[in-house]
């Protein structure tokens, strides 16, 4: 079974969310950066395309491959819906069919070429639905709240 | 251990000795060091019209491979996970090579029974099969890498007919045996070549012209200077002004690199000096000491610096065959050592530094020797990022992409 759902699936393939990519370097500095271009590209897989080759956000996907380091993509709805994915870097295109498929593909729509289509694995997905996520926290953590929430004649 | 007591080390041994350096680049080192051998399953497998496939262009390995007997029809080289290359040496199976094999469907890199890792080969660039107006092949006068176009205009080098060639080097030899000599490559062929090529989207970055050494001219190497300027002036008609691309040439002086950085849209400059001592140099490289001499060629690299601009010129050196016997090194650690103090004068003063790794070719005068160990080849690897971090001197001209072949320029990329 997929680890997305059919919802964070909607999401990703829709236009108007907001995708966003972050990775570390060698320092762990993390490196956020917005990727449009993310889409499925197969079951658990997802592909998105660098386009500056001299970019923070390209340098460290390599890193995350050489060093096998966990990537993060952070994907957020129209209507404030919101999925934390956690993977790794499975592959860097920077040559061949496929490569020149998203090449092409970027370049008729944004008028400019790409460094390289990244593809990820899925391997973890967080749901950041602030109102799942309080019910959650009250199962799971009661003490964490605050007595003027809980009490009875507020 | 001494490193010399590290050569039967395995692939894990070393790499667990340098966590500083990404896995897949060792890989690809140890890859280039013991070559590779394609099983039958690769062979019946692999798809002729989409592969690149080992023909007949000079200035590519598998010709002279250490595998004389199945060097043709196999896939040219590998890509790896990453999208870095390896340019790949057909190698017999006695002398221990990773296996290339064919498994659940697909291309896999196998060691000691084991698989280590998933590859793709080179694939075939549209202007393969194509021909010039004047009915040349076009892939018999620029081999495509897969970011890349390799322009190989002749096929014989000068120090060979004087009998004083690099002592590593097959070019002549192996080019005679293969039957590839071809004709003289025009400027309009090169026009027309790189014009048919760009029109596929996204395949080429680059373009590097290198070919054998040509000692005519009125001041030595004159010759081969208008040659490149001839070929170059007729690429760039297809480029507006200067443009991404290399020469590899014997190391010109003042004036002919000024004329080669004005009359031409080149944008880099290289000249290999090989060997990084002016002793091996004299002993391993006779045409090159003979006609321009050590310290004139690291002087000559140093002036294309001024001319060229810093991080785009380079030199490139052979690893490893600094230590060939009789009269090279007698210790990998000494050879380290000096080979890092010599590049460091030459990095200091804005001189890119980049080293492929000796494979010992059967038909090259080291025939018979043996490369260095794979923990050799790492701090290698590393010395020499060290020293371009410390000195700020990229090589984006010749790095994992718009060449591929040089481990220590693959770390760039962070
Ligand atoms: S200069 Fe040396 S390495 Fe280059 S082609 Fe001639 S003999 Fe070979």
């Amino acid at each position: 079974m997929s680890i997305l759902n059919e919802e964070l699936k909607n999401l990703i393939e829709n236009k108007n969310s907001i995708k966003v990519v972050s990775t570390q370097d060698k320092e762990g500095v993390i490196n956020s950066a917005p990727k449009g271009s993310l889409q499925i590209s197969a079951d658990d897989e997802l592909t998105y395309v660098e386009v500056l080759e001299s970019s923070k956000s390209y340098s460290n996907v390599v890193y995350s491959i050489w060093f096998d380091k966990e990537v993060s993509v952070l994907v957020v709805g129209e209507n404030k819906e919101a999925y934390l994915i956690h993977g790794h870097v499975k592959k860097i295109l920077t040559c061949g069919r496929e490569y020149e498929e998203y090449y092409r593909k970027y370049q008729e729509a944004r008028g400019f070429d790409i460094a390289a289509a990244v593809k990820l694995t899925v391997e973890d997905v967080q749901d950041l639905n602030l109102a799942k996520g309080i019910e959650k926290q009250k199962t799971e953590h009661p003490f964490f709240s605050h007595y003027d929430s809980l009490a009875v004649n507020g | 251990m001494s490193i010399e007591n590290r050569r039967d080390e395995s692939f894990e041994e070393t790499l667990a000795r340098y966590p500083e350096l990404p896995r897949l680049n060792l890989l690809k080192t140890d890859v280039q060091r013991r070559g590779v051998c394609y099983t039958e399953n690769v062979l019946k497998n692999v798809d002729k019209d989409k592969y690149q496939l080992t023909g007949s262009n000079v200035f590519f390995s598998t010709l002279g491979a250490r595998d004389q007997k199945n060097k043709f029809g196999i896939p040219e080289a590998l890509v790896l996970r990453d999208g870095s290359i390896v340019i790949t040496d057909a190698t017999p199976i006695e002398q221990n090579p990773y296996i290339v094999d064919y498994r659940d469907g697909a291309y896999v890199l196998i060691d000691k029974d084991k698989v280590v890792e998933e590859i793709d080969f080179w694939e075939k660039p549209d202007f393969y099969g194509k021909t010039t107006s004047s009915g040349t092949p076009m892939d018999s006068i620029i081999f495509a890498r897969p970011q890349r176009l390799n322009i190989t205009p002749t096929s014989k080098c000068c120090f060979f007919t004087e009998g004083l060639p690099c002592r590593y080097c097959d070019l002549n030899p192996h080019i005679n045996i293969d039957g590839v000599t071809k004709q003289k490559m025009t400027p309009q062929d090169a026009y027309e070549t790189v014009r048919e090529a760009i029109k596929q989207k996204g395949r080429f970055t680059t373009l590097c012209m290198t070919m054998g050494s040509d000692i005519g001219g009125k001041t030595p190497f004159d010759d081969e200077l208008q040659y490149y300027i001839d070929v170059l002036k007729a690429i760039g008609k297809n480029f507006n002004g200067r443009f991404p691309s290399q020469v590899i040439t014997t190391a010109l002086n003042y004036d002919q690199l000024s004329r080669l950085h004005e009359e031409t849209g080149l944008m880099s400059y290289t000249s290999d000096i090989e060997v990084l001592n002016e002793e091996k140099f004299n002993w391993i490289c006779p045409g090159k000491a003979k006609h321009v001499g050590y310290r004139e060629w690291k002087k000559r690299l140093i002036d294309a610096v001024d001319i060229f601009g810093k991080g785009y010129v380079g030199t490139g050196t052979v690893g490893g065959v600094e230590l060939a016997k009789p009269n090279g090194f007698p210790t990998e650690e000494e050879a380290l050592k000096n080979i890092l103090e010599e590049a460091e004068t030459l990095i200091s003063k804005g001189v890119a530094v980049v080293y492929i790794v000796w494979v010992p070719r059967p038909n090259s005068v080291f025939r018979d020797q043996k490369n260095a160990s794979l923990d050799y080849y790492a701090q290698l690897t590393l010395g020499l990022d060290k020293l371009s971090r410390k000195y700020g001197v990229t090589a984006e001209f010749d790095d994992y992409r718009r060449c591929g072949n040089h481990p220590n320029s693959d770390l760039q990329r962070i």
